[in-house]
């Protein structure tokens, strides 16, 4: 029973990683606090819908189309909005993204009503029975967001660009001095990490019923998730997320599951006792 | 640049559409204390957040019923107009019921959907002596503080967890072959005050019939992962599962049991989330063989009088042409409740003002059977409830072929109820 729990946990942290991922590449470059994260995935599982509904195209298939829609959606909004907020003070950057959110939330509410949608695929209660029970849409969502995390990192640690990136989240001004442009970083790296929500929300969407306050169920534990760790780390992302999905599943399964939230937060203050960074973070990374 | 100008046209474009909404709200109100021949009822509903799908749909059952009477000729020659207030959260339901008693001077408010904002905005309305008539919030704790201006027409949880005892009792276990005392059971609720409400109800009575509870289970209803609760009960086994929930949970729960290979004996469920019809386009043939028990919609017309058949007829009609869809014992629930108020308490209050409503509202009488889904209205105390209606009738739905029917009781049951249904296929 056990290893049934972790095995489900680790398939469900498998997507609040990746979910992480883009808040952490946003979070750890711009030092930009996005509360609209959530709503992003919103946005995204919409566009997935409407795809599905009117074009017949599956889910799975959307991926191709949402995720660089979502990128394009996000490189806009860093140019009308999020670029303005860099450097700028906390209460600023809280109360803009917050607004966002809130904007998006009423929008999906006025466009699409408070209906739940969602896909019926043939695969939504399939399941892999290899000793444990492991559901296929879940299956798919995890190798998903793993192979992206993984290539985001890649992309980080082995390209010019990923480079440029990197110097800039390390110190802003010598990367300027050194001739980043890092205007054009940041309008990229925010594009990234709006455009993983899309592919996230591509994945979720035959899990999950599109509505508009989803996004508020994932973003507050995408957030633990990221600070547990570490502001910026890709790998601490996905660790935190598989750590995540596990202490939810286990304690859901001995303690009352209304106690879950309750225990990763117990958790994930003992942890940052301990590590204050968080697990890969850099100590003072936050004040950058 | 030409792409900050599209961006900047559709925000403004989307504030507006807020702003004017609003507006529009503002001004059928100050209208209707200008000329005097309206009757100004508050209207109060989770129309935005998370609860916003059946806030709306409950605003748009009252505003149906309103409708038709104003184009009836209104309440004694005074049209009914509605004010509308969103209250997603318990402080927007104490503040927005604040306003529609100090501001906008409402002698009546309809409202809530949901038990919690319910007993925020009840509270508020009893301090300032306004009457609040709840049609579908249905957690004990709103009638059961004894106040004198609230009356709530529909059902109240500890009513529907006594149907879902009673059909375990009275169905199930002869259906099963077995003695209602040999039965297990687990109860599955959401934490919120409906959902603790129902649990509390169904652990009581399934104890007095000597069912054993192996499990009761709490769980947030935004919650995105039920696997550990259902791994707990594929160990456990029961033969039944009460649950109670909202739809995103509803729909998730059924979904992972069917997933995770877990199949009781019967799932028997209560209104919530389970008697939409989300649930049952978001699962397709997953939802057949669930049982809700909820108020009755479409009930066997047997049990109708002919005035009800023909208001029953009226306003499916009316509702599917407005919106496309079938009305659910969920809308059913605040059409009652408006149709009591609109066109039997308040054309016999002596005076629109508290103490002419509360006496029209406790010389009401409805027979059972004279409303459209089978209730009637007399506010006696029951389960120590003053403001109560004590025939507001609950039963039992299943799922079949992914539509909701009436199976349970026999007066009211259009179809047989079917065990073999759950998890077919």
């Amino acid at each position: 029973m056990i290893l049934q729990l972790i095995a489900g946990g680790i398939l469900i942290g498998g997507v609040y990683a990746l979910m992480a991922v883009g808040l952490t590449l946003i979070f750890g470059v711009m030092r930009i606090v996005n509360f609209a994260h959530g709503e992003f995935v919103m946005v995204g599982m919409y566009l997935t819908f409407i795809l599905y509904a009117s074009l017949g195209i599956d889910p799975y298939l959307s991926v191709l189309i949402v995720t660089p829609f979502m990128f394009l959606l996000g490189w806009m909004l860093n140019g009308l909005l999020i670029k303005r907020l860099i450097g700028a003070p906390h209460v600023t950057q809280i109360f803009v993204t917050v607004g966002l959110s809130m904007l998006l939330m009423s929008l999906a509410l006025i466009i699409f009503g408070a209906d739940y949608l969602s896909v019926r695929s043939p695969l939504t209660t399939q399941v892999l029975d290899v000793g444990v029970l492991l559901g296929v849409p879940q299956v798919i969502a995890f190798i998903i967001s793993m192979m992206v995390s993984v290539i985001i990192y890649l992309f980080l640690k082995k390209t010019f660009i990923g480079k440029a990136i990197r110097a800039t989240t390390q110190n802003r001004s010598s990367a300027t001095l050194m001739g980043v442009d890092v205007k054009k970083i940041y309008a990229l790296t925010f594009a990234i990490g709006t455009g993983l929500t899309g592919l996230c929300a591509a994945i979720l969407l035959p899990i999950y019923p599109a509505y508009p306050t989803i996004g508020l169920g994932f973003v507050l534990m995408t957030f633990v998730v990221v600070v547990m760790g570490g502001l910026g780390s890709i790998p601490g992302a996905m660790i935190g997320g598989i750590i995540i999905g596990v202490i939810e599943t286990v304690s859901a399964f001995y303690f009352d599951p209304g106690w879950k939230e309750a225990f990763y937060f117990v958790i994930f203050i003992l942890i940052l006792l301990i590590r204050p960074q968080g697990f890969f973070g850099q100590i003072g990374a936050e004040e950058l | 640049m030409k792409s900050k100008a599209i961006f900047l046209t559709l925000f403004i474009w989307a504030f507006l559409i807020g702003c004017s909404s609003q507006q529009g709200s503002d001004e059928e109100a100050s209208a209707g204390e200008k000329d005097g021949d309206e009757i100004r009822i508050g209207a109060l509903f989770p129309l935005t957040g998370s609860l916003a799908l059946l806030g709306n749909e409950s605003y748009d059952g009252i505003k149906l019923v309103a409708d038709v009477v104003n184009e009836n000729g209104g309440i004694n020659g005074k049209q009914i107009s509605l004010v509308k207030a969103d209250a997603p959260d318990a402080t927007a339901a104490q503040s927005e019921a604040n306003r529609l008693i100090s501001q906008e001077k409402v002698p009546l408010i309809m409202g809530t959907y949901s038990s919690g904002l319910s007993i925020a905005a009840t509270q508020v309305a009893e301090r300032n002596g306004t009457i609040y008539v709840e049609s579908n919030a249905v957690s004990d704790e709103i009638t059961e503080r004894g106040f004198e201006n609230i009356f709530r027409v529909t059902e109240s949880a500890s009513m529907q967890g006594d149907a879902a005892v009673s059909f375990t009792n009275e169905y199930l276990a002869p259906d099963f072959g077995v003695k209602v005392d040999e039965l297990t059971a687990v109860i599955m609720h959401e934490e919120s005050s409906f959902g603790t409400a129902v649990a509390t109800s169904i652990e009581e009575k399934a104890e007095n019939l000597g069912i054993e509870l192996l499990s009761i289970d709490s769980y947030n209803s935004e919650t995105n992962d039920l696997s550990s609760t259902i791994h707990k009960y594929k160990e456990l086994k029961p033969d039944i599962v009460f649950a109670t929930s909202y739809i995103n949970d509803a729909i998730l729960f059924i979904q992972q049991s069917k997933q995770l290979n877990f199949k009781p004996k019967a799932i028997v469920t209560t209104s919530g989330g389970y008697a939409l019809s989300d649930f049952g386009e978001a699962l397709g043939e997953d939802s057949n063989g669930i049982y809700v028990a909820d108020a009755p919609s479409n009930p066997n017309e047997e049990a109708l009088t002919e005035e009800a058949i023909k208001l029953k007829e009226q306003f499916t009609e009316r509702w599917k042409e407005e919106h496309g869809t079938e009305l659910t014992g969920q809308t059913w629930r605040v059409i009652n409740a408006a149709l009591v108020m609109f066109t039997e308490v308040l054309p016999n209050a002596e005076s629109l003002d508290a103490d002419g409503i509360r006496n029209a509202l406790s010389q009401v009488d409805i027979p059972l059977g004279e409303l459209p889904n089978g209730s009637g209205v007399k506010f006696n105390e029951i389960d120590g409830q003053p403001g109560q209606n004590s025939r507001a009738e609950i039963v039992m739905m299943q799922w079949q072929n992914e539509d909701l029917n009436l199976v349970w009781p026999g007066d009211f049951a259009t179809e047989k109820a079917d065990n073999s249904l759950l998890f077919s296929k």
